[in-house]
């Protein structure tokens, strides 16, 4: 579809439109962060950081959900009010359009169709923002990741001095933008010196793809344990990942009432798999490691067709003991992908 | 710091050579430039990987329960983290004669982020090991800038209690519940903590703010009397949750009616789990 433009300064005049028939989320202003949240007034809208501190995927995928709230006594059950008014989630770094790809892979692909996902997700348009400048801990090239187009997102904004360029991509998107002027082939001259500019991506990553397939033999392999010596086993690198999924069902109750809550889990923690029986099949550092590797880029990939990661390195910066994915991927390929000694 | 940096890699490929012990666990550089990690060192040629600088912010006395087991144990250890390593041995989850302790001066550790000296550091009182088997370097270095204008800790020290108490709710709410103050925290070594007991079961698994504050209620209370004070909780967290604001006000209060610093002598019991009668009871009534 076509390209239009807008300037930067008259940005808030265009959310507030927006605000006017949609609900808005964006990335707002948080402690030394941003995060994505519900938007009430334009000007609260923060594009001063590379990504969010966390990823997109809580607007669809919330860290707690009520399901639904039940009656013991009288075996009743009623679902929380949901505001099902259209959405609109603005200004996703191409990381997090990755993962909400990944994600609608998961919830709404073929062997699972998870309702409450649908629900949130199928009234959203959502509006990308382009990344011309990636961060030191970036590695979505790895993943072929296009920081400038995405097709996913309806509408893809790009950053350009005073203005944005609007990629219109899909008839949702269209209709927000119906007021734009179409950019000038000066603008597009302009987009072609900046996708050109030198990018700072600061680690070489081997082939994923290559690596997945190698991946599927390693199981019993030699460095898992050697991998997860430092990790102390929290949920943080889950928390903030844009394609981390796995959740917990609890029902909390008070005498005959109580809820049913959907919250999210998080692998490297040891007590994940811990079954009903007391019994634990995870109880190392290394089986955990090799769980949460072996499902973002093996199983995901047999299950789902694409990585379970989209490079955004958020595990990375937050980790309270330095853990690199990007050392590890390096570490693992240089033992599975290097022929062995003797060998061709 | 260079002659630091250069008698901790002798003292340790030492140790390494002469059997004396089996790992070392020291800092290293990570591939992000500024952002030490953790490293265990078993080879005496290894040694050159350790690094001891104003940027060695992990308390690597968190690896020590699990790490025992490959026998006895070198550590490096600023001020702040001997004091949980005292405690832990006060507690018996290490003996003293298992570790060689090897520490140096502080005056604290720069935010790998900002590059500007961490918080819990401007409140820091112990910058001298109480207790080592090799010190290494000389004189802690001097901060030249000064502390900043807002000074959450000191703010929420002096605050009515009201404040207080909208200032942790605030606190709270940045929270995701990913537990890594605990995990980063020496002193949380529980087998089985509290918050992921099912039978019964304490708390709610989300981020509802309730639940969050029971969390880190009851853990600034178990940790009450044995917290070393080394912000590793605070450091840890990825949403900036300041944790340092709950941790020194009760330290303080512990040391001013138990005249008890945690993890200062490891023949001494720590506060609680002791009785003395002039202990303080005004709370009987």
């Amino acid at each position: 579809m076509n390209m239009c433009v807008i300037k930067k300064d008259e940005l808030n005049r265009f959310l507030a439109a927006i605000l006017e028939t949609h609900r808005l989320f964006a990335p707002v202003r948080e402690g030394a962060g941003s995060l994505y949240r519900t938007v009430e007034r334009p000007e609260d809208v923060c594009l001063d950081f590379l990504r969010p501190l966390r990823s997109a995927k809580e607007i669809f995928f919330p860290q707690n959900e009520v399901l639904f709230y039940f009656n013991q006594r009288t075996q009743k059950s009623v679902e929380p009010a949901k505001d099902d008014r259209p959405a609109v989630l603005f200004g996703v770094t191409p990381c997090d359009l990755a993962g909400i790809a990944a994600q609608d892979r998961l919830f709404t692909g073929g062997a699972y169709q998870d309702a409450y996902y649908q629900r949130k997700r199928s009234n959203t348009v959502i509006v990308g923002m382009a990344c011309p400048e990636p961060g030191p801990t970036c590695f979505c090239n790895a993943f072929g990741i296009d920081r400038f187009a995405s097709a996913l997102a309806d509408l893809m904004f790009i950053p350009l001095d005073d203005v944005y360029l609007i990629n219109v991509n899909t008839e949702a998107g269209a209709k927000l933008v119906t007021s734009l002027a179409e950019a000038s082939p000066a603008d597009l001259e302009r987009l072609e010196v900046l996708k050109n500019r030198e990018t700072g991506f600061t680690m070489e990553i081997p082939d994923l793809e290559t690596l997945s397939r190698a991946l599927a033999d390693e199981f019993d392999a030699d460095f898992w344990d050697d991998i997860s010596q430092r990790c102390i086993g929290c949920a943080a690198c889950a928390y903030v990942c844009p394609t981390c999924h796995c959740f917990d069902i609890t029902d909390e109750t008070a005498g005959d009432l109580g809820r049913r809550v959907r919250t999210w889990d998080g692998c490297m923690a040891s007590r994940f798999t811990m079954h009903a029986s007391g019994h634990n099949p995870r109880t190392r550092g290394g089986q955990r490691m090799r769980q949460r590797i072996l499902h973002k880029f093996s199983y995901f990939m047999e299950n789902q067709g694409c990585l379970s990661c989209t490079g955004c390195g958020r595990c990375i910066d937050l980790c309270p003991v330095g853990m690199d994915l990007r050392e590890i991927l390096r570490r693992i390929a240089g033992d599975v992908l290097q022929p062995a000694p003797g060998e061709k | 710091m260079n002659r630091w940096q250069d008698d901790l890699r002798k003292i340790a490929a030492r140790l390494l050579d002469n059997r004396e012990v089996a790992l070392v666990i020291g800092w290293g550089e990570g591939a992000i430039p500024g952002r030490t990690i953790p490293v265990f060192i078993d080879k005496p040629e290894d040694a050159a990987l350790l690094v001891v600088n104003s940027r060695c912010e992990n308390n690597l006395s968190v690896y020590i329960p699990r790490m025992k087991e490959r026998g006895r144990l070198a550590i490096v250890a600023k001020p702040c983290d001997l004091r949980t390593i005292v405690s832990l041995i006060q507690e018996k989850q290490v003996a003293r004669e298992d570790l060689h302790i090897i520490s140096f001066a502080c005056s604290g550790i720069e935010d790998h982020a900002t590059g500007k000296r961490r918080p819990e550091c401007v409140h820091c009182k112990v910058n001298t090991p109480p207790v080592y088997d090799t010190l290494i370097g000389g004189e802690a270095p001097i901060w030249q800038e000064e502390p900043s204008a807002v000074d959450a800790i000191e703010e929420f020290k002096k605050a009515p209690p009201e404040r207080r108490w909208e200032m942790f709710q605030a606190e709270m709410a940045k929270c995701i519940r990913c537990y890594a103050c605990r995990n980063a925290c020496p002193m949380c070594y529980c087998d089985e903590c509290f918050v992921e007991r099912s039978l019964p079961r304490w708390i709610g698994e989300g981020i509802e703010l309730t639940d969050t504050m029971i969390f880190h209620i009851t853990r600034a209370l178990h940790a009450a009397g044995r917290c070393g004070e080394c912000g590793a909780c605070s450091r840890a967290c990825p949403m900036g949750v300041n944790l340092g604001i709950l941790a020194v006000k009760i330290n303080e209060d512990i040391e001013k009616l138990y005249h008890d610093k945690a993890g200062m002598d490891p023949d001494k019991p720590p506060a609680f789990s002791t009785f003395r009668p002039d202990d303080y009871n005004d709370f009987i009534k």
